[in-house]
């Protein structure tokens, strides 16, 4: 089947949200209505918003010409970061799935468990906004400096990744873990005031 | 044109280091000094008569093993001080990697 023209047709978004217990049917019901192309599998962290991760999936109608697309979308809460895995629905997800495990620590029932990036003893999963670049908190970073030899600002710079030390690092041993939300929260970067120093 | 390095036009490098903040992998290397610019008139502030200065730029190191070749640093600077330029980095060893001024700003 070729269209009379060769100009493909706009591309038609369809947006669905769902819950994480709902994931699965909403995948399903997709399936059915003609979306059997699975394009691509996305997680994002809504630390900072929502004690969340969202979790989109985009499918393709099965007709190219249609032009359709659909993403459904899906928050799963930190504390109990797991859904349904779509392993039987789409086999090719299985690469993306693992994907997602190793770097936000999703687990997906029902799914390949083995990781595929990271090793398996690395023990974090670093597109969590709370996971620190340990390297990067002992390496200088050129952009501290300020233009020309002006004397550092009150409010200094700081890279983004790396938290602040009361924070994380150089902190009270005794101290409780520091809680998710404050690493990273204390990790964006630019300008921050200058802790007075005892 | 291909990606192939960055120029850095000096003429126009204030020495703001703004792309060395946005530089992902922390590539870029700058020193700068303040120099008193004589021909600019005094300002006047409520403490008198203040001399205008400007950065001049000592150096400038994009360090091509680490360079990840993004372009973030030619998308964010505001003067457009750099460019990208055909010729790729040809180098035997790591420290010839690191290219200052006169190898990133050619005459």
């Amino acid at each position: 089947m070729t269209p009379e023209t060769s100009e493909a047709p706009p591309t038609k978004w369809r947006h669905a949200v769902t819950t994480a217990n709902k994931w699965r049917h909403a995948v399903t019901t997709a399936t059915e209505a003609g979306f059997t192309h699975f394009d691509w599998l996305d997680c994002s962290d809504q630390i900072g918003r929502t004690e969340e991760f969202c979790l989109t999936l985009c499918l393709r109608h099965g007709d190219p010409y249609r032009g359709e697309e659909t993403l459904i979308e899906t928050s799963i809460p930190r504390d109990e970061a797991s859904v349904d895995s779509l392993s039987d629905v789409f086999p090719g997800i299985t690469w993306s799935e693992r994907e997602i495990a190793d770097l936000f620590g999703i687990s997906f029932t029902g799914g390949d468990p083995r990781p595929l990036l990271l090793p398996p003893d690395f023990g974090a999963h670093p597109l969590r906004k709370e996971s620190v670049a340990a390297a990067r908190v002992a390496a200088s970073w050129p952009g501290a400096k300020e233009p020309g030899d002006a004397a550092p600002s009150r409010r200094r710079m700081v890279p983004p990744g790396v938290p602040d030390p009361e924070v994380w690092g150089a902190r009270d041993a005794d101290a409780p873990e520091p809680d998710p939300a404050d690493v990273a929260g204390s990790a964006e970067g630019g300008r921050v005031r200058r802790r007075r120093t005892r | 044109m291909s990606h192939g390095r960055i120029d850095l036009i000096e003429s126009r490098c204030t020495s703001c280091m703004i792309c060395a903040r946005e530089c992902p992998v922390w590539c870029i290397h700058i020193e700068s000094h303040t120099e008193v610019n004589a021909d600019a008139p005094t300002q006047q502030t409520g403490r008198g008569p203040r001399s205008r200065t400007r950065n001049v730029l000592d150096s400038f190191i994009i360090d091509w093993s680490i360079c990840m070749y993004c372009g973030i640093c030619v998308e964010e600077c505001p003067f457009d001080a750099l460019e990208w330029a055909d010729a790729a980095v040809p180098s035997a060893d790591l420290a010839g990697l690191r290219h200052d001024i006169d190898q990133l700003a050619p005459t």
